[in-house]
């Protein structure tokens, strides 16, 4: 039989004489089989290993705890950051100098009609003392 | 004997990535099938190193164990065949190089066993002894080499895999221990066959 191997060619009157001197033992397939059971037995010890070795929900749990705990603070961080941001906002929203001078003027009576459409429209803080200029 | 099939196809190589991913997790079954997938070209490669049977038992066995123990180490991606006969090869060669007196009393033995048919003569004998010592004067490497393509039927690139050297050094080896046998062989010619 001949084979090309790439650019070399065996040699079948080379391959015979290797096999005449060295022999060709070729090991039947019962061979093979008792090897096989042999390599199995043999390895049992490194196959429990390995299978002590696969992760348990635990070991999945402990690898999650390292995300979640992290993850967990940091949530509260923001939390924490959006109820001072609420609370801040909230005191921000009540009612202005402007509007403040304005209900004052009107109740009163001392400022004008057209000085509370001025007063409403402008976006400029009047100060706390201007109720008390009189018209 | 010959493998047959020297060159993996990319169907071997990925067969074998889903065994190993599942000996990795520990299932017996996978290993094996991995050892049932490559014990004959194991045990002829591994043959071609030692000469001897039971010792070429031992290696296959120790090489799959050694395979087994580093497979953590081993890339996936990459088929599993020439590594493993890298470690066949690697393991089997120190063997031999510690081994040496044992080796050459059985491969005595067996060149006596196979000879011992009625048609076997002295002149016959010694000229066949004197075709192994030529053979056995080859360094390890190159005799394994002539023997692994030539008997064998590996490829340049399988033995290049598996004696982890460059493609042109595999040709240069086999080249050369062509070159040391040729003179043997003509002189013996016909007498092998």
């Amino acid at each position: 039989m001949k084979q090309i191997h790439g650019d070399v060619t065996p040699d079948r009157r080379m391959a015979d004489a290797i096999r005449a001197a060295t022999g060709a033992r070729r090991s039947s397939q019962a061979d093979l089989d008792a090897l096989q059971g042999r390599i199995m037995t043999a390895a049992t010890p490194y196959m429990d290993a390995r299978l002590s070795m696969r992760p348990s929900w635990l070991d999945y749990a402990a690898a999650w705890s390292r995300t979640i705990v992290p993850v967990g603070l940091a949530t509260a961080v923001v939390a924490a950051s959006c109820l001072v941001w609420l609370t801040s906002s909230a005191r921000r929203s009540t009612p202005s100098n402007v509007e403040h001078v304005a209900m004052l003027g009107a109740a009163t009576n001392s400022v004008s009609s057209g000085d509370l459409i001025d007063l409403a429209v402008s976006d400029v803080e009047v100060p706390l003392s201007a109720p008390a200029a009189r018209r | 004997m010959s493998f047959g099939r020297p060159v993996l196809h990319s169907d071997d190589a990925e067969a074998d990535r889903l065994l190993i991913e599942r000996v990795r997790r520990g299932e017996t079954d996978a290993f094996g099938a991995l050892v049932s997938r490559y014990i004959d070209r194991a045990s002829a490669v591994a043959f071609r190193i030692v000469h001897h049977r039971e010792d070429a038992e031992d290696l296959v066995q120790d090489s799959f164990l050694a395979a087994l123990r580093h497979l953590d180490d081993f890339d996936a991606s990459r088929p599993f065949w020439p590594w493993l006969s890298r470690i066949i090869v690697n393991r089997g060669l120190d063997l031999t190089a510690s081994r040496q007196a044992r080796l050459t009393e059985n491969l005595d033995q067996e060149v006596l066993d196979s000879s011992a048919d009625a048609s076997a003569d002295a002149e016959r004998h010694d000229l066949r002894e004197q075709f192994r010592r030529a053979l056995e004067d080859l360094p390890p490497r190159r005799r394994l080499v002539i023997e692994l393509f030539e008997v064998e039927g590996l490829g340049i690139a399988e033995i290049a895999a598996a004696i982890d050297a460059a493609p042109a050094t595999v040709r240069w080896h086999l080249h050369a221990a062509r070159r040391q046998l040729r003179a043997a062989l003509e002189r013996f010619h016909g007498d092998f066959r």
